[in-house]
């Protein structure tokens, strides 16, 4: 697996959308007036 | 040569007949009324949504008149769907052979349009059989509604005639209007037959929405006299968004079963290359609105459950759930029938190789998804049965019924499936950009953590929250799913920007087989249509118009879904058989016979 070309571009990138996602998440669910962990 | 169809003029002459026969020439009365009179005396005008007795409800020749209108409406709003669709993508074809000077395009478009004429006129003779039918049988409903929606119906009419005139010039004047300032007065005849079609269907949708969510009317039925009201009734916009989307899915399936039997049908190499290029852009079209029509049908039954409660818990708590299943099964069957036939596609390119080893793991994933999608909540089952299992959910099963389960399965299939087109673009290109493995590697990512969050969210918020977070929590998952499609779509037209071919792309090279996927796409959009068009329909029960004009006639019962099945099964096989009709008439009007010695030299 050629690490520098591929794995890290990849890992870089996954953690990127990882969170871009997850702020995305919040961001609906704070729109809706709901957090994105449930809370009782 | 073709020539205009009389029957399309017998049509609206049935329809436009029909309206004078039913009285209806209170148009010109009422705009009087809205000149004279104020508000509230036009208001008081209005009577009360007539109470209803079974002696109110005809009956002629022992026909079931349930069953008749269901039949023709059904017709009717099956070749509707396809006449209003095919107009759509005709114009982004013709436009797309404007652009880049390919004719093949502009032909295509003419091929398309070509089978819809005949359709149209049919829909116009169902169009007529509905109306005929609706006075005849439940002729106190159609006065009242024909009361509130005078105008919109009279606009209707006169709006049905502007179609039929820009559709005949757009289609017998499309080798006429060709090339420079001619083409774009041709393309934008399209423009105002999409408008004007899209409008009659519009006005259509509020008619029955107004069924299901009455507005401008009091508790009684009064008409307020804002005919706007009724029209901008709660349901009319879901309605609208989930037509529009689904009409042109469906057409592409109907024009895509075209382009399979005619397939099928060539002998000739150059024409099977022919319709095997109109059978992908047909398939094209259909998954492209078949990806977006999930969440235009959430959106409609999130707002059902919106406006009535008694409504919503009908359709997917009530008796009409376990037709959710069958809707499941078909769904499933649409989703795997355009990736089948996506994966033989890759067939035309020598550079698919490098593709095919993945198609097994999308279609064990696909088939996950599906099984998923189509797993019931509570299962029908005798005591014993129910003893056995330890109540009516399965332990490991059950909680794949509820809906998080299905919104995370279904969000799946649809990266899947773009995946699946991804490949298919991908097959005969090789990428020359120096950032190819970076890119990649961020198109890998993206799907993983896109997958990883939609997993996230259906399976936290579906199991360990409440019913608020449940349904909220569909929301990031939809987007989700756009931003995974969007963004890898758009990075791989960056990455294979100046890309270099494989090879010449072979078309007419793909097994017989991908054509009966086709077939299928056409076939389940078809029943999955009446089924659900049903269940829109029956989740008002015992009412005409809701809490407003009850049903009183013998048919006010929500019939076995069996006998529901079976009546939308068989007005789908007179539909096919119509279609098999409209099929055949756009092969003979190609064809030419030479009497030889007939004709006086």
């Amino acid at each position: 697996m050629d690490t520098k070309g591929y794995l890290v571009p990849f890992a870089a990138a996954l953690v990127a959308c990882g969170a871009a996602f997850l702020l995305l998440d919040m961001a609906v669910m704070n729109m809706q007036g709901l957090s994105l962990i449930f809370h009782k | 040569m073709n020539r205009p169809r009389p029957i399309l003029g017998i049509g609206l002459a049935l329809a436009v007949g029909a309206f004078a026969l039913a009285g209806f020439d209170q148009f010109g009365a009422l705009a009087a009324e809205h000149e004279a009179a104020a508000d509230a005396i036009v208001a008081s005008s209005y009577s009360p949504a007539p109470k209803l007795t079974a002696a109110d409800y005809p009956t002629i020749a022992g026909v079931n008149s349930r069953v008749a209108v269901w039949i023709f409406a059904q017709l009717h709003l099956w070749f509707a769907a396809f006449v209003l669709a095919v107009p759509i993508f005709v114009f982004i074809i013709e436009a797309i052979g404007m652009r880049t000077r390919d004719k093949r395009y502009d032909d295509m478009a003419y091929e398309f349009i070509k089978v819809s004429i005949t359709a149209y006129s049919l829909t116009a003779i169902l169009g007529g059989l509905l109306l005929f039918s609706l006075i005849l049988f439940y002729p106190q409903l159609f006065t009242y509604l024909s009361t509130i929606f005078s105008e919109s119906m009279f606009y209707y009419a006169l709006l049905f005639f502007a179609e039929s005139t820009a559709l005949y010039i757009y289609y017998y004047g499309w080798h006429w209007l060709q090339g420079g300032f001619k083409k774009w007065v041709h393309l934008t005849l399209g423009l105002v037959l999409n408008a004007v079609g899209t409008t009659i269907m519009l006005l259509a949708n509020a008619w029955l929405t107004f069924m299901m969510s009455p507005a401008g009317v009091d508790a009684a039925g009064v008409f307020s006299g804002d005919a706007w009201a009724a029209i901008h009734n709660f349901l009319w916009n879901p309605i609208n968004i989930h037509r529009f989307v689904a009409n042109i899915a469906y057409g592409g399936s109907i024009v895509g079963a075209y382009a399979a039997f005619k397939f099928l049908t060539a002998t000739a190499r150059q024409e099977r290359a022919h319709y095997d290029w109109m059978g992908y852009n047909a398939n094209f079209i259909a998954i492209c609105a078949l990806l977006p029509l999930p969440f235009a049908g959430y959106y409609l039954a999130a707002e059902i459950y919106a406006y009535s409660q008694q409504m919503g818990i009908t359709l997917m708590g009530g008796i009409f759930a376990w037709l959710f299943i069958i809707q499941a099964v078909l769904i499933g069957t649409l989703f795997l029938s355009a990736n089948y036939y996506l994966w033989c596609g890759m067939g035309r390119s020598d550079g698919a190789k490098r593709y095919t080893k993945y198609i097994k793991y999308i279609a064990i994933v696909l088939v996950g998804a599906f099984l998923v999608w189509f797993t019931p909540h509570t299962l029908v089952l005798t005591n014993e049965e129910l003893k056995a299992l330890g109540g009516p959910h399965h332990k490991i099963l059950g909680p794949l019924g509820i809906m998080p389960a299905k919104n995370t399965a279904v969000n799946v299939m649809i990266i899947f499936t773009a995946l699946s087109f991804m490949f298919y673009r991908r097959a005969n290109k090789i990428a020359t950009v120096t950032w190819v493995k970076a890119g990649n590697a961020f198109q890998v990512a993206l799907y993983t953590a896109g997958i990883a969050n939609i997993m996230f969210l259906g399976i936290y918020h579906g199991y360990f929250t409440n019913t608020v977070y449940k349904v909220a929590a569909s929301i990031p998952q939809v987007l989700t799913t756009l931003l995974v499609i969007v963004g890898s779509i758009t990075l791989d037209s960056f990455i294979y920007r100046s890309a270099k071919e494989v090879g010449p792309l072979h078309w007419g090279r793909i097994p017989e087989r991908a054509q009966y996927a086709l077939f299928l796409l056409a076939v389940a959009f078809t029943w999955l249509m009446g089924l659900m068009g049903y269940i829109r329909s029956g989740i008002r029960q015992h009412w005409h118009v809701l809490d407003i004009m009850r049903d009183a006639s013998p048919d006010a019962f929500t019939p076995t879904l069996g006998y529901a099945a079976n009546v939308v099964s068989v007005a789908a096989i007179i539909f096919m058989a119509m279609v098999i009709f409209v099929f055949w008439i756009a092969q003979v009007s190609s064809s030419k016979t030479l009497p030889a010695g007939y004709w006086k030299e």
